[in-house]
């Protein structure tokens, strides 16, 4: 009685450890395997509808990698190795973001604003994630002039080719149209969580106009869901 | 004593391996997308909840949400969804349990947070709980949509329309009475992911309060609606009197 009973011990304790070691070999394969996608075209088969191979063309990865610009120093050259990185690995929650990316220099704004002028306008997530460190991060007019610029834009209307209009599901056509209007939905939300959060930089007379223009650019721009957001932003904050 | 060790070990490892499975025509790199999209969600640690949604999910945590996909999703497959449009769909008269993506689930450049919405979004369609006939299943299948209302109008009085195609919504099958169905679900389970989730990027936390916007836009009810904003402590900020 006394030997089963150190049996089945036994027997529970190495269960425990083979389940351990197996959830540590899946997890940490799973981790590796974010930066694994980089294959530009698969062989597709599609069940129902289409039984043909099609070749898959991934929109969303920039064509070329963008190449640290040569004035960067070292630090600046690092974080923007870092930032492709993160953009191709379509892992929005790295901690990167958060830990190196709150406090850029000026030259890495600028890189930043030539980075999202060069990106294809159907790279919703990649846009919008510049548009979100630097709405995070304002530092002067020139950071300004680039969130209104991107008001500026004619509204993309469709994932696959921001140019044409196309036929729609209704059922999660609303997840499409937040999509296409992430970068515009995106520096309004870091605008509203910067003056929630009392940041000084609007107390300055100047900023204070220059918000309220791109709060007006953005009021105007073609699309209600951006419109109200900006007008929710105006009632909230009168400036 | 090995053998029995051998059995115990392979038994546990074929248990994790049986929990989602993917067919063999599912392309490699939409595979290793959805599993660090779950891997992701799967690691979520929240410091608190809302009541919809100790409710419906439980506390805001990996551990909760992996169990309700793995409960209501066992097999991935692709397919070609409604004409391709979608990034993903169920289709719970073929098979309760399995998920398609489509190839516009890598192929497209979309928030994270965007690809778990529609897989949490389809998932609760994957539920067995307020079914249809296969007679009546159209666009609408489990926890079945509600026609939008007419006219379906924002709050400055606009018709509510698909910008891609600038159809109206009023009349179709792309709305929700209850907050329990597939929009009002994934609204309660993003919202909470805005609000409670402790190692979340801003960028997530931010996708996911825009993202449950969106969703809940489709709640057509009024009390529902207003029960919601309630429970996000959004009611005053919609105008609502709390």
């Amino acid at each position: 009685m006394r030997n089963n009973s150190v049996v089945l011990k036994i027997l529970f304790f190495t269960g425990v450890l083979l389940l351990g070691a197996l959830l540590f070999f899946k997890y940490s394969h799973r981790g590796t395997s974010t930066n694994a996608v980089e294959k530009n075209e698969v062989a597709v088969s599609l069940k129902d509808n289409k039984s043909e191979v099609q070749p898959l063309t991934i929109l969303s990865e920039p064509k070329e990698v963008e190449k640290a610009p040569a004035q960067f120093n070292s630090e600046e050259q690092r974080k923007w190795g870092m930032i492709q990185e993160i953009m191709k690995s379509k892992n929005d929650n790295d901690p990167r973001l958060d830990k190196e990316f709150r406090d850029m220099t000026l030259a890495f704004h600028a890189e930043l604003f030539h980075q999202y002028q060069t990106l294809p306008m159907e790279s919703r997530n990649e846009r919008g994630l510049i548009a979100f460190l630097i709405a995070r991060d304002i530092k002067n007019s020139q950071d300004m002039e680039f969130l209104k610029s991107i008001y500026n834009e004619k509204p993309c209307m469709s994932l696959n080719d921001c140019t044409t209009t196309s036929e729609s599901d209704p059922h999660l056509a609303g997840i499409d149209q937040t999509s296409v209007n992430y970068p515009q939905l995106a520096a309004l939300y870091q605008i509203e969580k910067q003056l929630n959060s009392g940041n000084k930089i609007f107390e300055s007379n100047d900023f204070k106009d220059q918000l309220r223009q791109v709060l007006a650019h953005a009021s105007q721009f073609p699309v209600p869901m951006v419109q109200k957001k900006a007008d929710a932003i105006k009632a909230a904050h009168p400036l | 004593m090995f053998k029995a060790l051998f059995i115990i070990g392979t038994a546990i490892a074929s248990s994790l391996a049986m929990a989602l499975s993917f067919d063999a025509d599912v392309p490699v790199t939409i595979k290793m997308q959805m599993e660090a999209d779950l891997a992701f969600i799967g690691g979520i640690q929240g410091s608190g909840q809302t009541a919809l949604h100790k409710e419906v999910f439980g506390d805001v945590s990996g551990i909760t949400y992996k169990k309700f996909f793995e409960s209501h999703i066992q097999t991935v497959g692709i397919s070609y969804c409604r004409n391709g449009l979608p990034v993903a769909c169920v289709f719970p008269t073929i098979n309760e349990n399995k998920l398609f993506l489509t190839q516009n689930f890598v192929k497209l450049s979309i928030p994270q947070t965007a690809r778990l919405m529609v897989i949490y979004h389809e998932s609760r369609h994957a539920e067995k709980e307020n079914k249809l006939l296969a007679k009546d299943i159209g666009f609408s299948p489990n926890w079945p949509h509600a026609n939008c209302p007419i006219p379906f109008l924002d709050n400055q009085g606009r018709d509510k329309t698909i910008m891609k195609s600038g159809e109206k919504l009023e009349g179709l099958p792309a709305c929700d009475t209850s907050a329990y169905g597939s929009y009002g679900s994934s609204t309660i389970l993003f919202k909470n992911l805005s609000k409670f989730c402790r190692n979340c990027s801003d960028k997530i936390k931010m996708d996911a309060d825009m993202f449950a916007s969106d969703q809940l836009s489709r709640i057509s009810d009024a009390g529902s609606l207003k029960s919601m904003l309630v429970d996000f402590n959004e009611a005053r900020l919609e105008g609502y009197a709390e």
